[in-house]
């Protein structure tokens, strides 16, 4: 196939143009997309935006998207919770002793501090508590703008600490150790760590979050005209928000000389060592703020998916590996291409997913399978394989992705010309 | 076997100092120590009175020690003027947060692409300022190395790794001369490593030669070519 492009150059274009119709065909039924699709599009496209500002710009390969993703999440789940009750207690003495009394035999020898641990930690007591705690805290505005506050700035601060723990001992290192160590230091707090103690976060079972979104001035203003705010429509919108901003982000820094610096850094570490560039801080700089955007996308995506359970919900496929095939198919180190990878391999997901049933009434008789079994295997396994096939075509077939890496335009034409 | 055994050499300030000696004398091992590739197992390197034997290659580069490789070592996927520009340290918008303020970095950026294009004329490469190294000839890559090597803002120590190799005879001596020109107008240090020694003796002003990871002769250039110990070298004997 490479050979053949190499002879016939025009094939190249022709195969982006049939991929661009079929995807485009594919995901015509789609067109009634939901607002929690689009919610999910902007999620993902923000965890995409910090892996191309990480693999794309910088060279770190970071196989470990999914623990800083669940940083954000655990910031809700584990964090956000106990704040709420803390907050409610402070507020309302005796809200506790409340609960206590009311639940006599879940909570009636439980401390006020094994209510804090069991609170996010205890399938049961987190099922019972997080609604009650939720409808004192939006009755308040002071109390949910400072749950909001708190929520947020522990995804942050916590998700770039876990970027530089996570890569500060391989950050000297060669690209292909870091990338081992980024992966396995995931694994290791998802899968083991998050997800098999029940203190943190509820372990296998997860935790539900207490959704922080205050309900302040303009915002109670506008419920008064429309009735209601579904809390999908202000996740949404912060989504965007934080979508756009991230974009504006990376963009700025991908068209200055911070930018062209990371590149060659990715090119060549030794080279722009020699050239006076500390390696090992800048790299441990770009894992703070990459993690710390994908941990703010977790956060967000916690606040509608409000039921958090860490290698179940942030499993390596979902958040890692589609990201990874989202930037490869958009092209490495070109955000408006991690843009239109990541739509295009959502849309294509969700068109399979929609398409199963018709395949599966297809191929069951030839494999001799009911059509309904054929149809769930399909959905649940045809996405990933998908996705594994569509990194090996692209790697092998357009490296570059569908919109090439450019070089950084520190410079205007306008500004060139005038100096030169 | 050391690939550097007990070499003590000293390198004038202001001065186009050159290094010979046949293939696997140690020339490239000692280039790698002075920049900091490597690290020596023992001895000590001083510059300008410092010792600097455990700083890393970044804290040297910031000294004002900067070196190219013998084979040319590009951005592959930065322009040809990228490569060059980005030789430039200092840049304030470097940083990840004044990165985003384009007024905190343009004057510098203006100066330093000014620069930039200067050095790539001198050298030939300004028509081919937009492409990829790849798209270039060995001989461009190598006198695209050597323009970068000269865009440090204060360098003190050059190293370079064989300048000239596989560089057409004229331009050859116009980059000596430069480079020479250089040391004597900035009293920037040059030590050169180099195989081209009919072109490059004409610049030197001193010359070391080694052999098997030791100094075998120093002094006048001319007179270091001559010397016995250097040609029997050369010879294998």
């Amino acid at each position: 196939m490479a050979s053949l492009i190499a002879r016939y150059p025009r094939l190249q274009s022709l195969l982006i143009v049939v991929i661009a119709a079929a995807t485009i065909i594919l995901a015509l039924p789609l067109l009634g997309l939901t607002i929690t699709d689009v919610f999910s599009i902007a999620i993902i496209l923000i965890v995409v935006l910090a892996l191309n500002f990480m693999a794309g710009y910088a060279g770190i390969p970071n196989f470990g998207m999914a623990l800083f993703v669940y940083i954000g999440a655990f910031a809700l789940a584990g964090v956000g919770t106990r704040v709420a009750l803390a907050l409610v207690e402070l507020t309302s003495p005796g809200f506790i002793e409340l609960l206590r009394s009311s639940y006599p035999l879940i909570l009636g020898d439980s401390s006020s501090f094994e209510v804090f641990v069991r609170v996010a930690g205890d399938p049961m007591v987190n099922r019972i508590v997080t609604r009650k705690v939720e409808s004192v805290i939006e009755a308040s505005s002071i109390l949910s703008l400072t749950l909001t506050l708190a929520v947020f700035g522990f995804a942050i601060i916590a998700g770039a600490l876990t970027g530089v723990l996570a890569s500060l001992a391989a950050v000297r290192l060669r690209e292909d150790y870091l990338a081992i160590v980024l992966l396995a230091f995931s694994e290791l707090m998802v899968s083991v760590v998050f997800d098999q103690t029940d203190a943190l976060a509820g372990g296998p079972n997860g935790a539900w979050v207490v959704r922080p979104w205050p309900r302040v001035g303009a915002l109670e203003g506008l419920a008064g005209l429309l009735g209601t705010i579904p809390d999908v429509l202000i996740s949404l919108a912060v989504g965007l928000a934080v979508l756009a901003a991230c974009f504006i982000y990376v963009e700025r820094m991908a068209n200055s000389p911070m930018g062209r610096m990371l590149r060659a850094m990715r090119d060549d570490d030794l080279t722009i060592r020699v050239y006076g560039r500390d390696v090992a801080v800048t790299r441990l700089k770009v894992m703070a703020i990459g993690a710390a955007m994908a941990s703010i996308a977790g956060a967000i995506y916690a606040t509608v998916y409000i039921q958090v359970k860490a290698a179940d919900t942030y499993d390596r496929v979902t958040w890692t590996f589609v990201p990874w095939a989202m930037m490869i198919l958009g092209g490495m180190a070109n955000n408006w291409g991690a843009v239109l990878g990541g739509i295009i391999v959502y849309l294509g997901r969700k068109a399979i997913y929609y398409y199963a049933p018709a395949i599966a009434s297809v191929i069951s008789p030839i494999l001799g399978v009911e059509a309904s079994i054929a149809g769930d295997i399909l959905r649940a396994q045809l996405p990933n394989i998908l996705v594994g096939v569509l990194i090996i075509l692209v790697l092998y077939l357009r490296p570059q992705g569908i919109i090439p890496e450019k070089p950084s335009k520190t410079l205007s034409r306008r500004e060139i010309e005038a100096i030169t | 076997m050391k690939a550097l055994d007990e070499v003590s050499l000293e390198v004038p300030r202001g001065r186009v100092t050159l290094l010979i000696g046949p293939n696997g004398s140690g020339k490239t091992t000692l280039i790698n120590v002075i920049s900091g590739v490597l690290r020596p197992d023992g001895g000590t390197i001083i510059f300008e009175g410092l010792d600097i034997t455990r700083l890393s290659s970044h804290e040297r580069s910031k000294l004002g020690i900067v070196r190219s490789f013998q084979i040319p070592r590009l951005f592959q996927n930065l322009s040809v003027m990228e490569n060059a520009i980005v030789g430039r340290d200092g840049n304030p918008g470097e940083s990840v947060a004044r990165s985003l303020f384009k007024r905190l970095w343009v004057e510098f950026e203006k100066k330093a692409f000014l620069d930039a294009l200067g050095k790539l004329e001198f050298v030939g490469l300004k028509g081919l300022s937009e492409r990829r190294p790849g798209e270039l000839s060995g001989g461009q890559m190598k006198l695209l190395e050597i323009s970068r090597t000269l865009m440090p803002m204060n360098p003190k120590l050059v190293l370079t790794d064989e300048p000239v190799a596989g560089v057409n005879p004229v331009l050859a001596h116009e980059i000596l001369a430069f480079i020479k020109n250089v040391a004597v107008e900035f009293g920037v240090t040059f030590l050169i490593v180099e195989h081209r020694l009919d072109v490059a003796v004409e610049y030197a002003d001193y010359a070391y030669a080694m052999h098997l990871g030791k100094v075998i002769a120093e002094g006048e250039p001319r007179k270091v070519l001559e010397d016995p110990k250097v040609i029997e070298s050369y010879l294998g004997m």
